[in-house]
């Protein structure tokens, strides 16, 4: 009789004890306070700013230094101007299906449970990837890994996913994607550093070279245009610092997380964490100015 | 824009064979993918070029803001307005072919330069050297071409073009040497400072 009632109450002990632990591993309905900076590193990095508006920016350098060319530089530009185009629709795509990755992570590092179906089905069904898509082979497999990934983990409502196990089988891809995006970035800066010098390399001749009484309503507008285009291009020339340290700082993150799954808990890790959450948004209201 | 009559020579005056048009359908390695270093490697030297082109671009900039300076304000003699001109014009070409390669770099259409790719950067970071400092106005223009040529050739990605190219822009260089015999400290062929643009 004893035996019977100590064996039926250790296991209702062992029960308890299970789900308690359960609860606390799957890290789901428990525990939200402890990767709370988990949370605000993934939300910061799913609303990073300035690649978007710089590919955009990119896409459309053609329309801003066409009235600049001759006609024989005209003809390359507007044959670099078809590539552009071709290839601005990946360059998005490749930060969309980023944005989805944190915000999936952000949502396993919090409580809410909400449908992230919609955002899923806009990536599409994948890169262009042809010879002229824009990309190189290992970032359109990074890109296809990370949606399969995001797929399964949606799809099947999160289940059996904790931040742990999301880090360690998205960092591979997330890091060859974050490169990608830091690369673009870069060229993104060289080709706007061409645009400027063809904008405003024309002034620097012609003005001098206007030196006729007739000359000086044209010298004028000449200098206040040029004044315009250069502060223009001041401005423009820091976003793309700016967007850089955000993408280095995304993927540092990151980094760390998969260096430390077991300790993502940890006192230094949330401080870490944390530090870079504030600098992302930091960096996105400098942006947004 | 502008109603004074501009006398503006498309690009260089004596154009190499330079193959303008691009081929659609680029020849790439489509078929196998390049390993992640390869690809790697490739992209970047495609980026390398480009900045190399960009720095003649800046240097040609420099050479003829510095011959405009000379004048100090005053008036500029037609045939150097001409010249300052047609060197600003393929400045403005070279800068159009950088960001072609640019545009590459991204795709990774354009296959390994290999064992070329070293001379070429050579090459470049001496023919930019040499703008600053040649004292000849039609060395520079007939320089400016091979340049032109050589970028134009490099966006094909194949290597007879390149080679040709190259090859032309050597001697060209080699042309400069004789007419501008080393002076004491005129080896100086280190970084040529950017364009000023306030």
């Amino acid at each position: 009789m004893n035996l019977r009632r100590f064996q039926s109450l250790s296991v209702l002990l062992t029960l308890a004890a299970g789900l308690l632990l359960g609860g606390c591993a799957n890290t789901t309905a428990n525990g939200p306070v402890s990767l709370y900076e988990v949370r605000q590193f993934a939300d910061a990095s799913a609303r990073i700013g300035g690649y978007g508006e710089l590919s955009r920016r990119y896409r459309d350098t053609y329309q801003r230094e066409q009235p600049y060319l001759s006609p024989a530089a005209d003809r390359i530009a507007r044959e670099n101007d078809a590539r552009r185009r071709a290839v601005y629709d990946d360059f998005v795509s490749i930060q969309k299906s980023l944005v989805l990755y944190m915000q999936t992570l952000s949502l396993l590092a919090g409580e809410g449970r909400y449908d992230l179906t919609p955002q899923l089905d806009d990536l599409g069904t994948g890169l262009k990837a042809n010879a002229e898509s824009g990309l190189q082979q290992r970032h359109i497999a990074a890109y296809t890994g990370l949606t399969r990934l995001l797929t399964r983990v949606i799809a099947s409502g999160y289940q059996n996913r904790s931040v742990a196990t999301m880090v360690r089988d998205g960092d591979a891809d997330v890091q060859a994607l974050l490169e990608a995006m830091i690369t673009l970035t870069r060229l993104y800066a060289k080709t706007n550093d061409n645009e400027k010098k063809t904008v405003l390399g024309i002034f620097d001749v012609e003005i001098p070279f206007s030196t006729k009484n007739q000359d000086r309503m044209l010298v004028t507008l000449a200098k206040v245009h040029y004044l315009n285009k250069a502060t223009e291009y001041k401005l423009v020339d820091k976003r793309y610092d700016l967007a850089l340290q955000g993408l280095t700082k995304v993927s540092l993150g990151h980094q760390r997380m998969r260096e430390n799954l077991n300790n993502l808990t940890g006192d230094e890790m949330r401080k870490l964490l944390a530090g870079y959450g504030r600098d992302l948004v930091a960096l996105r209201d400098a942006l947004s100015d | 824009m502008a109603n004074e009559p501009t006398t503006r020579q498309p690009g260089a005056a004596a154009a190499p064979a330079a193959p303008a048009a691009v081929p659609a359908a680029a020849p790439s390695a489509a078929s196998k993918p390049p390993s992640p270093a390869e690809a790697l490697s490739t992209a970047k030297q495609v980026e390398e070029l480009a900045d190399k082109l960009s720095a003649c671009a800046d240097s040609i900039h420099a050479r003829v803001m510095s011959d405009i300076r000379r004048h100090g304000g005053g008036e500029v003699p037609e045939a150097e307005q001409a010249a300052a001109r047609a060197l600003l014009d393929a400045e403005i070409e070279l800068r159009q072919r950088a960001n072609r390669l640019y545009a590459e770099a991204a795709a990774c259409i354009v296959s390994s330069l290999g064992q070329s790719q070293q001379k070429l950067i050579q090459l470049t970071t001496d023919a930019a050297a040499k703008i600053q400092h040649i004292t000849r106005i039609s060395d520079g223009i007939s320089l400016v071409a091979r340049l032109l040529g050589l970028a134009a050739a490099a966006a094909t990605g194949q290597v007879m073009p390149i080679l040709a190219a190259v090859g032309a822009l050597k001697l060209q260089l080699d042309v400069i040497t004789l007419h501008n015999p080393p002076a004491a400290g005129t080896s100086t062929a280190s970084a040529v400072p950017p364009a000023e643009s306030a």
